[in-house]
């Protein structure tokens, strides 16, 4: 058995609200493996997004540890931002709106050294690739992409640093069915080729079922039920995991009956 | 990083009072850079006596008639929108990079700097401006370069104020996010990341304060403070001529227009630009 | 019995690159009780129809032809004043986000008086109270004298819809249009809020048109249901024909790509460029 690639140990997020305090992450522990896709669940107040953000250092935890192979995460070390990223929800204020495509996808490029400066037009170019965008994206601006197209270059910005591990944040809520599809796929794509970890936080469990292979279900800040996706959904133990459960929106027969 | 292109025109356009604005600040402006070529008197800018020909009414000769030694006033007024110009133009290149340094350090880090940078910001705001600049004037001797600087000293402050509230908000924005969690510095997220970003308002506001600023000019050079004769100036021209009135009324009445039209274009073309980027100022 | 009837509706958008046209001469019969849902992706067109039934696009850069019939009226003959008359009283909306389709300066009891107001309904103070609390048991809201007295922000998402549905039934509408009624709630409160408003029609005898994106949400509630993609209706059947027996090549596609919980991969679909509107409308 490997060597954890995260570990969270322990972990704890306060937030002063008005006089009285919020647990946003109340003792949260649990490890992500080299090459696992694993995805946090929950509904809004349940302490998902803050996680994500205490994992990228968005946000300095209260108490407890996070430990990248083995090691303290500490932000201040470049190093780290290379290695874990990030793809946000809303695709709309993800990119900036002054910046062409090129400018976007090269800021992580310089910053981490990836390439040497002629190479980096290239190097943008095999990014787009990746995403399955062509060169006459480089010279666009934001406001000029549907949502997908979007989408697709925040992945391609979150695959310039070369990362190891990526976290999605609702990656496809706010995107058609059909294009959820294809972003889907991609990823799942990406995640083979390129050797990557990934973390979906999402409330989606129709999409979690289909690209996890680790379901962590939170509550209120603390994790509720944690195993195999496949033993998550079809032997879910806790009720609220089947209260979630229950409540998704199915279209088939076939998928009414397995549930709790 | 363009912000004009056909499509902003096409809106732009809509208006018909911003193209009103345009097209006076674009006539001004024109009539002041080749203030040599275009006016019929260009010598009258400068030092000239004429005595024969002083207060002379509005003719076909002198449009707007001439002072008490025999200049001629629209050559002066025109001469006079550079003197303006020039002033606007120095004022907001001082003030307009201070105030705005200032909003974006402030809004980017908070803390302490944010405090102290908006304390003081909070004290030169609450200073009536002119009051402002006629204190600093006190201590100065009136020139144009002075008058410049007490402008700017009472200038800053409402850049520091307008970025420093859209930082506030851009700061949270998902790309700005992106960007630290790229692993960017803090120089480039807040001057390219946050900074492109307000442009809009600050073209929005930097035009409307051109009006502003030129009347504020006028207005110090009015009480004397500002340029001196010969220096043809659109405040100074309305009150040594408001001894006149009113039966020599072109002497200011027409300087007095002019200051009226070239703050009432910028009000114009600034509105229409509001309007078009949708800001709130 | 049909109560809206829209008949050839074609709606164009003049802007800066030309002219869009968003709806195709579409065609759309609710019938009185019934629960219709108007399905489609974004672009479709579906919300653009919600607010043409409404009078509620500015007119300055629209063009439109064809008929909104609703109780024998052509609501897009109508003028501004008699719209407004319809609009709240005999048809009323729901939209996507309750805490902004609020007044954020009024407690709920005050735009609860606002709308009967507007339609001049005078009123004595305690029997409206009476009506307000009724309305808001109704959408299982077990301490109405709160809500009453509470602000936009007080309430989660799920209350504040329901709270959205209640003041929809105030002046006893016949026709509801709910646009994602749903979509910025969490997944059980979905759940909840979906069965409270099939309750509140079905026991009213109202009409409803829901407008979604989301297939399993229509599922639940509606009775019939129309297929919208990019302004033209490619699809109308009833609920169980549309999911059943699936007719138009556009309508399988999306029911194959929703991810399934009975399955642990991705649906297995080409979806490479496919001009749906090829096929003509599929009628069951």
């Amino acid at each position: 058995m490997s060597e954890p690639l995260l570990e969270i140990q322990n972990l704890k997020k306060n937030f002063k609200v008005g006089l009285s305090n919020v647990v946003a992450v109340d003792d949260i522990s649990f490890n992500i493996a080299k090459y696992d896709s694993v995805s946090i669940v929950g509904e809004s107040g349940s302490g998902k997004t803050t996680l994500a953000n205490l994992i990228l250092g968005v946000e300095k935890q209260t108490s407890g540890s996070i430990r990248y192979n083995g090691e303290e995460i500490d932000f201040s070390n470049k190093g780290l931002r290379k290695t874990i990223q990030f793809v946000q929800q809303n695709p709309l204020s993800s990119l900036n709106p002054k910046k062409t495509i090129y400018q976007t996808l090269e800021l992580p490029l310089k910053i981490h050294n990836i390439c040497q400066r002629k190479e980096i037009k290239n190097k943008i170019i095999q990014l787009l690739q990746y995403v399955d965008l062509d060169e006459s994206y480089l010279e666009r601006h934001p406001y000029s992409l549907s949502g997908g197209q979007r989408q697709r270059i925040s992945v391609a910005r979150a695959l310039a640093c070369e990362p190891e591990i990526i976290i999605f944040d609702e990656p496809t809520s706010a995107l058609d069915v059909l294009i959820q599809l294809k972003i889907l796929n991609l990823l799942s794509e990406l995640k083979e080729k390129l050797q990557l970890t990934y973390i979906f936080i999402t409330h989606d469990l129709a999409v979690v079922r289909n690209i996890s292979n680790k379901t962590i279900v939170m509550n209120k800040g603390r994790i509720v039920e944690m195993n195999n996706t496949q033993k998550v959904f079809e032997s879910p133990k806790e009720e609220y995991t089947k209260e979630l459960i229950r409540s998704i929106p199915t279209i088939t027969e076939e998928e009414e009956k397995i549930k709790p | 990083m363009k912000i004009f292109d056909s499509r902003t025109w096409y809106k732009f356009s809509k208006n018909p009072l911003s193209i009103v604005g345009l097209l006076i600040v674009s006539l001004i402006i024109l009539m002041a850079v080749f203030a040599n070529y275009l006016t019929p008197f260009p010598e009258h800018a400068g030092p000239f006596v004429d005595i024969p020909n002083k207060i002379k009414p509005p003719s076909s000769t002198y449009f707007f008639g001439t002072d008490k030694i025999g200049r001629d006033t629209f050559s002066r007024i025109i001469f006079g929108y550079r003197t303006s110009l020039y002033l606007g133009v120095i004022v907001l290149c001082i003030a307009v990079p201070i105030g705005t340094s200032l909003g974006l350090v402030a809004g980017y880090f908070g803390g302490k700097i944010d405090s102290i940078i908006m304390r003081i910001t909070d004290i030169f705001l609450s200073i009536p401006p002119l009051v402002l600049a006629l204190s600093i004037m006190a201590f100065l001797k009136p020139t144009l370069t002075n008058a410049m600087i007490a402008v700017s000293m009472m200038w800053w402050p409402w850049y520091t104020r307008l970025i420093y509230n859209l930082t506030r908000s851009i700061k949270n924005e998902g790309f700005v996010v992106s960007a630290r969690i790229v692993g960017a510095s803090h120089f480039h997220i807040i001057f390219r990341e946050i900074l492109p970003n307000c442009s809009a308002s600050l073209i929005t506001k930097i035009t409307l304060d051109m009006g502003f600023v030129i009347l504020i000019g006028s207005s110090l050079s009015f009480l004397g403070l500002g340029v001196q004769p010969p220096t043809p100036d659109l405040g100074t021209m309305v009150s040594q001529g408001s001894k006149y009135l009113p039966d020599i009324w072109w002497l200011s009445v027409f300087p007095g227009l002019a200051i009226l039209i070239i703050v009432l274009g910028f009000n114009l073309l600034g509105d229409g630009l509001k309007d078009l980027f949708d800001v709130e100022l | 019995m049909t109560i809206l009837s829209i008949k050839n509706l074609e709606v164009k958008f003049k802007h800066f690159e030309g002219i869009t046209t968003a709806l195709k001469k579409i065609s759309l019969d609710i019938k009185h009780g019934e629960k219709v849902a108007l399905v489609g992706e974004s672009g479709s067109g579906k919300s653009v129809t919600a607010r043409m039934i409404l009078g509620l696009l500015s007119n300055s850069n629209i063009s439109k032809s064809g008929e909104i019939f609703f109780e024998e009226v052509d609501l897009l003959k109508e003028s501004n004043a008699n719209i407004k008359k319809i609009r709240g009283n005999k048809i009323s909306m729901i939209f996507q986000d309750p805490v902004s389709s609020m007044n954020p300066f009024f407690t709920v009891r005050k735009q609860m008086q606002q709308a009967l107001e507007n339609h001049n309904q005078t009123f004595d103070t305690k029997e409206t109270e009476e009506y307000f609390a009724n309305l808001l048991r109704d959408v299982k809201i077990e301490d109405p004298a709160r809500v009453l007295d509470s602000y936009a922000f007080q309430l989660s998402g799920g209350m504040a819809q329901r709270v959205m549905i209640s003041m929809a039934m105030i002046n006893k509408p016949k026709l509801i249009l709910a646009d994602e009624p749903t979509t910025a709630l969490d997944v059980t409160v979905q759940k909840t809020v979906l069965s409270i408003m099939k309750e509140v029609v079905n026991q009213n005898k109202m009409s409803m048109l829901l407008i979604s994106h989301n297939l399993g949400v229509v599922r639940e509630f509606a009775d019939r249901i129309y297929v919208i993609y990019q302004g033209t209706i490619l699809e109308e059947g009833t609920t169980k024909q549309i999911f059943n027996s699936p007719g138009h090549l556009y309508t399988q596609t999306l029911l194959q790509a929703i991810p399934k919980i009975n399955s642990s991969r991705l649906p297995d679909l080409n979806t490479a460029n496919i001009d749906y509107l090829k096929q003509p409308k599929f009628t069951h």
